[in-house]
């Protein structure tokens, strides 16, 4: 549990760490899309270096991004193999009943898992870079242009930083109500399926119940200090708008520009 | 059967950036049916070292041998789990570990985790919450009705369920009324006196003067002092300057020698002032 990396803050003082929030949410957004314009050998290179540049400029070892990795495996693994395997076009090099490899069966599937190690590698570098509560400041400064339909972009905001602020209080109750069983002898790792779903129940059961209090208590703080959301409040946390997010914004679009050039 | 720590270190999360050291060098020997209270400021390392103690930690660095078992940093967790029985653990607000449908049922479930048969496990837990004293009527409500105090009664029972030879405690008292503290504490010590080892973590000086008969004092990681209370508390200079303190009489008895009495040590409890004061 505490090797867990999906979704982690790694606190630093590096180029991308002082990025504002906003910038670097709207470089994912981009790079996503960028991604899908990058079918070929050339490409796909240009953007594994473009990713290592900023890897090495964010000062987090490279470890941390492999073990983000590790936790998708399977997934990368089974979408891969798929188009290995069932993707029909192009010369046969090999076939066993409905399993076919083809030349180009081998290019999908390489180009598959190009994309999954990108996303998971700029994702990961997001939210190692970025506080959880900037990240969601960010949404709501983001969405609040849809607040002319109504939208209640505070209350979304407020509700992703509050869950977001809560990940570590449920993971620390997890792991204190997980100790506190296998001191009266749960084990957790053993056993056949059924007997792990079982050692599950004595988990779950107590983690909603401190789970509700918490919230109950929370939303009783929050009422006795007059909490209203949405109008007018100032914040404590302000989101600036710098020089070097432009520089962001602009490398991000030559990136995209380059790549939209050199795809086939 | 007691416990031995011989440098015993302990780090979380090793080898990654997010890395703790929490202990270093720790040498502890927890008698035989000895009381032991463990104290020291909030982050001192008492919670680590309670979980050092019956294996749900393994030590970074050093060994710890509970009875005839030594665990290292390459034990395994086949080999810790018969402890986990012998060494009953206390969380710190422990009713939060409470989650089966009826009072009887989440006492019975400890011991039923180490084979023995549900019928057993409810008469032993049947007598366990006796012990605690929650009556007969609640014993097929569902523990989340019952109040704060009754829950930490019904937790403290599940882990009395295992019959632990030793049993650590981790401010089993935080949040409880007096009247709750002090019944609470009453069968702590009926328990040592029915030969069962005790270890107890508390910020309450006056408990550690009352009940233990051996102190550790834990400062970032390390054993700065150890002794009997009575050594211990000798030193009130030492005790504040950990942030600690010491029992009240004790506080008085010093600023009754600092106007002019004459006494031979500093008591830590009202019956020993009382001696030392009219002989």
């Amino acid at each position: 549990m505490d090797k867990m990396i999906l979704g982690r803050y790694l606190p630093g003082n590096s180029l991308l760490h002082r990025l504002d929030p906003r910038s670097k949410l709207l470089s994912l957004f981009l790079f996503i899309v960028i991604i899908f314009w990058a079918n070929n050998p050339l490409t796909n290179l240009i953007l594994f270096l473009f990713t290592f540049a900023l890897i090495r400029l964010s000062r987090i070892p490279l470890t941390f991004f492999i073990s983000g990795l590790r936790a998708m495996l399977v997934l990368i693994a089974f979408t891969t193999l798929f188009q290995l395997f069932f993707t029909g076009k192009g010369m046969i090099l090999f076939q066993w009943g409905i399993f076919r490899i083809t030349d180009d069966g081998i290019a999908q599937a390489g180009i598959i898992f190009c994309r999954f190690v990108l996303i998971i590698f700029f994702s990961t570098l997001l939210t190692l870079t970025t506080m959880p509560l900037s990240l969601a400041d960010a949404v709501e400064s983001l969405l609040s242009p849809l607040k002319i339909v109504h939208l209640p972009v505070h209350e979304i905001g407020l509700m992703l930083s509050m869950s977001l602020r809560f990940v570590p209080t449920l993971m620390d109750d997890t792991i204190r109500i997980m100790n506190a069983q296998r001191a009266r002898g749960v084990e957790f790792n053993e056993g056949n399926i059924l007997q792990k779903v079982r050692a599950i129940i004595p988990i779950l059961i107590p983690l909603f119940a401190s789970s509700f209090k918490r919230a109950e208590h929370l939303a009783t703080a929050m009422e006795a200090r007059g909490y209203q959301g949405g109008v007018d409040r100032t914040r404590y946390r302000q989101l600036q708008w710098q020089l070097k997010d432009w520089m962001a914004m602009i490398t991000l679009l030559l990136l995209a520009l380059v790549l939209y050039f050199l795809k086939t | 059967m007691g416990i031995t720590l011989e440098q015993v270190s302990f780090t979380y999360q090793a080898g990654t950036p997010f890395e703790g050291p929490a202990l270093f060098d720790i040498n502890m020997d927890i008698v035989d049916h000895s009381f032991t209270a463990l104290i020291g400021h909030t982050g001192s390392g008492k919670s680590t070292v309670l979980q050092l103690l019956n294996g749900l930690f393994i030590p970074t660095a050093g060994k710890i041998k509970i009875d005839d078992r030594v665990i290292t940093a390459t034990s395994e967790n086949k080999e810790i789990k018969p402890i986990r029985k012998k060494v009953g653990l206390v969380f710190q607000f422990a009713e939060s570990q409470i989650f089966e449908e009826t009072v009887l049922k989440d006492v019975a479930f400890a011991p039923q985790n180490f084979g023995i048969s549900k019928e057993e496990a409810e008469t032993i837990a049947r007598k366990k919450l006796h012990l605690v004293g929650i009556s007969e009527e609640l014993f097929n409500r569902s523990p989340f009705e019952l109040s704060g105090g009754q829950m930490r009664r019904i937790a403290i029972a599940g882990i009395l369920a295992m019959e632990p030879e030793i049993l650590v405690l981790d401010e089993p008292t935080a949040g409880l009324d007096p009247a709750g503290r002090k019944e609470l504490m009453q069968l702590f010590k009926q328990l040592h006196k029915e030969g069962m080892t005790l270890v107890l973590v508390t910020h309450l000086m006056d408990d550690v003067a009352d009940f233990a008969d051996f102190v550790y004092v834990l400062e970032r990681g390390r054993v700065v002092k150890s002794g009997s209370p009575k050594e211990v508390f000798q030193d009130v200079d030492f005790m504040d300057s950990v942030q600690l303190g010491v029992p009240k009489v004790t506080r008085f008895a010093k600023g009754l020698m600092e106007k002019g009495f004459k006494l031979d040590s500093l008591p830590i409890t009202i019956e020993e002032l009382g001696e030392s004061l009219y002989g």
